[in-house]
């Protein structure tokens, strides 16, 4: 006798509880033995979207609940598996506090008994929602603290007069906006256990700084600092106070030999400014990596010999390498430069793999690293004419339906459309792992190119949990006579909690290309999707990731 | 306390951070061996715009 799954979906109105307390519920929920699924979370578009698509029945009609209301639904193998994992359910979701065991923290119940307590504190991280960052940063500016502001959405006019008044009092401020810092060997949002070395970075760029760091220690070469000072730092109405500011710090400290930018292009006035500085002010050799940007375009930009730049983050870790001397490029560059023909090789197999029955142009990226993304899109628009985001680069095309790809797509899942009332896809990649199932059922796909980033704070198997979607992506295809060709960065490395050859061994066990760098990565997809002859792909090649372009 | 040139002459252990917000940044730096202590700084009536906040990781 076959026994069918039964399922529940309940709505508790005017419920809120935030999207990493319910990611803890589910996960726990999940342990029950007979539950099949578990979606728990706050009634948002996104998640909305996610409950219909994994078929929980009567969830097709949901005008009448609103974003403030909670949906716990449940699919289990049997009524009495299904009463428990509610029950717990229900319980924990009532009892917030009992899903962090705090056994062991050491908390303070509000800011000023923590400094009445606590002397001489170094630095302070803050997540707290934007408009209520100025007056907390500013009172522990006041107190001689340095911050690391993860919080984005706070207004441009508070984040220049709290960067403003900590350059007054000598002070560092990463952020607002800021995911990832690397300082005096700790790790700060979200970063990757890199090794300590000789390369400082001052970023606005998160994914951009995980990158570039992760790139470097695959030769071993490791990181003084990694300073991120937010994206809009950059941008000319914040003109790079703490990006100046971080070069300075860099050039000074004894522990940098050589300093590296890694960054989305500046605006143009920032931009010059930055460059400035980095060939006029500074002593130790600078390496620019402002991705897709090109120095030929601006001769006020040229550097000097002080200043060198990078197309990509691959270009710019093999650029710093060389400038650090010694070994180090030979190093880098023996790990991580593939060379042409290999990539040559890889490209026709797949092309060959995507010709039958009937070619597949379409290239689908899911990204979680908005700069990785970013990127992509600056590698595959050299290759695909009609190329698609929902956080474009000027020229590529911008997808409407963000939740639709078109033609080939490259698709930032870490923005604020899929984001809104969920953790991050670096944390939870379920939103990720629905939208693969979409790409695979439409029949121009042919490669679908991803980024798997590890270090703290990030999910703790992302590979392991990404394996049951690969494999039904590629059921879809099969069903329908087509091959799904899979390709992936990981961004990571040993020291991470995730064990990142763990996770590499476990992507190849399922058939996903790894390439050493998003950039190589991006280049084998965009190319296999092409009709580029590959004699004259072979100079993009050199242009974007090697030093001989 | 530390100004920033400090800062990046300390050593990993030797750096006091309090955090303020999300617990998993705590968490996090805990596990790394960092000093760290959370501060609770936000009320409950609040949680919401920090949803804002975690969408933003």
């Amino acid at each position: 006798m076959v026994v069918l799954p039964v399922e529940r979906v309940e709505i508790v109105r005017n419920l809120y509880r935030d999207s990493l307390q319910l990611m803890k519920i589910s996960e726990s929920i999940k342990q029950i033995p007979g539950v099949i699924e578990v979606f728990i979370a706050m009634a948002t578009e996104p998640n909305l979207r996610v409950l219909r698509d994994l078929g929980f029945a009567g969830t097709d009609d949901l005008s009448s609940i609103s974003s403030s209301d909670l949906v716990v639904a449940v699919r289990a193998s049997s009524e009495e598996s299904l009463r428990s994992a509610f029950s717990r359910a229900m319980e924990m979701i009532n009892n917030p506090e009992s899903i962090y065991a705090e056994g062991g923290m050491e908390v303070f119940p509000d800011l000023d008994q923590a400094v009445a307590v606590l002397k001489d504190i170094d630095l302070a991280v803050i997540s707290l929602p934007g408009n209520q960052v100025r007056d907390v940063a500013l009172k522990l500016i006041d107190m001689g603290v340095n911050l690391f502001i993860f919080s984005d959405n706070v207004p441009v006019e508070h984040e220049v007069e709290i960067k403003r008044r900590a350059l007054e009092r000598d002070l560092l401020v990463m952020g607002p906006g800021a995911g990832t810092s690397i300082v005096s060997g700790v790790y700060l949002g979200f970063s990757n256990r890199v090794p300590r070395g000789p390369v400082g970075i001052a970023a606005a760029a998160g994914t951009g700084l995980q990158e570039l760091s992760c790139i470097l220690s695959q030769a071993g070469i490791g990181v003084s600092h990694g300073i991120g000072v937010g994206g809009n730092d950059v941008k000319d109405s914040v003109s790079g106070l703490m990006m100046i500011k971080a070069l300075d710090l860099l050039d000074m400290d004894d522990s940098t030999e050589v300093i590296s930018i890694v960054s989305k292009p500046p605006d143009r006035a920032t931009l010059e400014k930055i460059i400035d500085h980095a060939s006029r002010s500074l002593s130790k050799r600078v390496v620019a990596g402002f991705i897709g940007w090109d120095p030929g375009l601006s001769p006020r930009s040229s550097g000097g010999d002080r200043v060198v730049f990078g197309r990509t983050i691959h270009q710019t870790a093999l650029a710093v390498a060389r400038e650090l001397g010694g070994d180090a490029y030979r190093s880098l560059s023996s790990t991580i430069d593939v060379g042409f023909s290999s990539i040559a090789r890889d490209v026709e197999r797949i092309r060959s793999r995507l010709a039958e029955p009937k070619r597949r142009r379409s290239l689908r990226g899911l990204y979680v690293g908005g700069t990785l993304a970013y990127e992509a899109q600056v590698v595959a628009s050299r290759f695909i004419d009609e190329l698609y985001s929902n956080a474009p680069l000027p020229g590529v095309g911008f997808l409407e339906d963000p939740f639709r790809s078109i033609a080939s797509s490259i698709i930032d899942l870490g923005a604020e459309e899929f984001t809104r009332g969920r953790v991050h896809p670096m944390i939870d990649p379920s939103i990720r792992c629905l939208r693969l199932l979409k790409e695979a059922s439409d029949p121009s796909v042919g490669v679908v190119l991803m980024d798997f980033v590890l270090g703290y704070g990030a999910h703790n198997d992302p590979a392991g949990y990404h394996a049951r979607y690969i494999a039904q992506a590629r059921e879809i295809a099969e069903r329908d006579g087509r091959d799904l060709v899979f390709i992936a960065r990981v961004v990571g490395v040993s020291g991470d909690p995730q064990n990142l050859d763990l996770q590499v061994d476990k992507l190849r066990g399922m058939g996903v290309y790894i390439y050493p760098s998003n950039a190589i990565a991006s280049l084998v997809a965009s190319l296999a999707v092409s009709d580029m002859d590959l004699d004259r792909a072979e100079h993009h090649y050199r242009d974007l990731v090697s030093l001989g372009g | 306390m530390a100004g920033a040139r400090d800062l990046l002459r300390k050593k990993a252990g030797e750096i006091k951070i309090i955090n303020l917000g999300l617990e998993i940044f705590y968490q996090s730096l805990k596990a790394q061996g960092a000093k760290v202590y959370h501060v609770r700084h936000v009320s409950r009536r609040l949680e919401k715009d920090l949803e804002d906040i975690l969408s933003k990781i």
